[in-house]
């Protein structure tokens, strides 16, 4: 199958001090139609900054480089920004996370809405706007007539999260990248809101990257699993094969730390040892390594590189073979 | 068994700008906390969940009810006397980077509540600062830094410290590790846990997430729409709720085996406006057991909340289930 998105490669480093801060280092994404790839990790672990560089939406001192950045077979930092700017929003786009500072608090939802249609596709303020009506109506806002005449404070946290979606899908975009977008809302809304991600992907032949904390999330929603720490991809795989038999020590240590109704109830959570990882403070081994409790001596010399596994999927981990053993 | 907290009746009206009527966010709102007993509260945003902390730390004023801390009335209190009942409470918030004041060290921060009940002498304060700061897992050097140079995770840590500094008997908690990476909300719940196991501190525990609340309240109360609609220990709640909100809560957590994660139950709509509650049982319009067994009686009548047969000491809000206990009483 041909790739929507294909990126080798990636690195972003922010101006900071003598030595930049590396917040991502050599991340390689591939996508194809109709696709759902969940993007974990901690924060600090460069998920949403990868998302921000794909859509050339990071501060002026960030270095963005990459072998290889195609979306739809077109090299998108060869773009002049304008034309690059035509394209999110319409062909790509991204829900943030927080629908309190996404959203513009002085302008009405059907405003916000059919900017982006104005925008985009020129079209006239009257037809723009019944666009926008239907965009809520398929988010499942009810009333979505009265809703376009309201401004966001007005509206509950869930129907702004929908409002948010609406506005990403509202173009039709053949690849959507939602970060952490059910974070801010209770199950009964994330479940929601995972449900029209899902189904707008089938119906559209969208591509969704979604970026999440949350393992349940993932295994709801997603089809291929990316995690990252400390900037770097460290495992990779089918969801059923990385939840259920992880290969590397920090995704199995993350899968623990989870909160479950599916666990004894006088389980003991165990935290990951050890402060986050955070990107950046680059070190010669394994980022992991000072955490993880099956290092070896081999951990703190050289950083191992992200290899495909005996029976699929990828972990950049010397003992990932061990793993399966020690379980 | 006389309680702790004992709430009774709780009823908060808010006036609401530009309109004659009040919303009513909470409704005759019962709860019980035993010392050293852990008590969750759950339910979506707008449930009502935080205003019966608030209520219960003087910050919004009852409209209606009592909350009595071991027989004594909190609501009304004024100065010193009021000074004196809050002591005995702690409070733990959801945001680590708003709870604390920027421009205080941690040592004023912790000790806040030492000078403002005016505890020991500064010599002691100090001491007592370092032994609380080592009690959350951070140092007592840590005392001299200030709240910007720490991660997020050891903020709450902070906000738990200065909890704890007045010796409180009960902690509430809204929200504490909602804000929180997954590890590092790991650590905290373990901390409250060991709080719990350790000085047999009370918790008030509110949370939309069902698995931190099961990993650390003994007994789980269900809000929906400013009303209990169910109150049960923990093992009863998780393993055979009643209610079919409390069911559907459950049905929407995502499990982590990709398996059973498909399966999840998406609960339709949101909870409605307090402004304009539904007739009769207020999750009627979203009851995935009134759409299947059409009970008119939803629509119209109020379900109290009462006790199960058997007296097992858990209670529902639910026509459904009332009526579905009584038969079972009556050996049908």
């Amino acid at each position: 199958m041909t790739s929507l998105l294909s990126v080798a490669g990636l690195t972003v480093e922010f101006e900071r001090g003598a030595t930049p801060l590396r917040a991502v280092a050599e991340l390689d994404l591939e996508l194809a139609p109709g696709e759902i790839l969940a993007v974990v990790g901690e924060s600090g672990s460069g998920k949403s900054v990868s998302a921000l560089a794909l859509f050339d939406l990071l501060p002026p001192g960030a270095r963005v480089r990459s072998r290889r950045m195609q979306f739809a077979g077109r090299e998108l930092s060869a773009l002049a920004p304008r034309a690059r700017r035509a394209l999110c929003g319409r062909e790509m786009a991204l829900v943030f996370q927080d629908p309190q500072s996404a959203l513009h608090p002085c302008l009405t939802v059907g405003r916000q809405l059919g900017e982006v249609l104005e925008q985009h596709e020129r079209l006239s303020r009257a037809a723009a706007r019944a666009r926008a009506q239907a965009a809520l109506e398929s988010v499942g806002i009810a009333e979505p007539a009265r809703r376009l005449d309201a401004f966001p404070h007005e509206l509950s946290g869930g129907m702004r999260q929908r409002v948010l979606i609406a506005m990403a899908l509202i173009a039709a975009p053949r690849l959507i990248v939602a970060d952490e977008p059910t974070t801010a809302l209770d199950v009964t809304l994330q479940a929601q809101v995972l449900e029209l991600l899902r189904a707008r992907v089938r119906e559209q032949q969208a591509a969704l990257i979604l970026i999440t904390h949350s393992p349940g999330v993932v295994a709801s929603v997603a089809e291929r699993v990316l995690v990252m720490y400390a900037g770097r991809a460290v495992e990779e795989g089918r969801v059923e094969d990385v939840l259920l038999r992880p290969r590397h020590p920090y995704t199995r240590a993350l899968l623990e730390c989870v909160p479950r109704l599916d666990r004894p109830v006088d389980a003991a959570l165990r935290p990951i040892p050890g402060a986050g990882g955070d990107a950046g403070r680059e070190r010669a081994g394994c980022a992991f390594a000072p955490r993880c409790a099956l290092r070896i001596e081999r951990c703190e010399r050289e950083r191992p590189e992200l290899e495909g596994q005996a029976g699929g999927g990828r972990a950049a981990c010397f003992r990932a073979g061990d793993l399966e053993a020690l379980r | 068994m006389s309680a702790l907290l004992s709430i009774r009746g709780l009823t908060v009206r808010f006036p609401v700008r530009g309109r004659r009527e009040q919303v009513q966010a909470l409704s005759d709102v019962g709860l019980e906390i035993a010392r050293g007993e852990a008590l969750g509260l759950v339910g979506e945003s707008g449930s009502g969940k935080s205003t019966v902390a608030r209520a219960l730390l003087g910050l919004v004023r009852p409209s209606a009810g009592t909350l009595q801390l071991e027989g004594q009335e909190l609501a009304g209190l004024r100065g010193r006397a009021r000074r004196a009942a809050l002591r005995r409470i702690g409070a733990v918030f959801q945001d680590p980077f708003a709870s604390l004041d920027p421009r205080l060290r941690v040592e004023a921060i912790v000790g806040e509540p030492l000078a403002v009940h005016a505890l020991g002498t500064r010599r002691e304060r100090a001491a007592r600062v370092a032994e609380l700061l080592e009690q959350v897992g951070l140092s007592a050097a840590d005392a001299a830094r200030f709240p910007h140079e720490f991660s997020g995770g050891q903020r709450q840590r902070i906000a738990i410290a200065r909890a704890l500094a007045a010796r409180p008997e009960l902690l509430v908690c809204d929200e504490p590790t909602s804000a929180l990476d997954v590890s590092v909300q790991a650590q905290i719940v373990e901390l409250f846990a060991e709080l719990q196991r350790r000085h047999g501190l009370a918790f008030l525990f509110i949370s939309h997430d069902l698995a931190v609340v099961r990993r650390l309240c003994a007994r789980v109360a269900v809000l929906y729409l400013g009303r209990v609609v169910e109150c049960a220990p923990r093992a009863e709640l998780f393993e055979r709720p009643r209610h079919p909100y409390t069911r559907a809560l459950l049905d929407a957590v995502p499990s982590p085996v990709p398996e059973a994660a498909r399966r999840v139950r998406v609960l339709g709509g949101e909870v409605p406006s307090p402004l304009s509650p539904p007739s009769g049982c207020a999750f009627h319009p979203r009851c995935p057991e009134v759409a299947r067994v059409g009970q008119e009686r939803c629509r119209h009548e109020r379900p109290g909340l009462e006790e199960m047969a058997g007296g097992t000491g858990f209670f529902v809000a639910c026509h459904l289930h009332g009526s579905r206990a009584r038969q079972v009483g009556d050996g049908h």
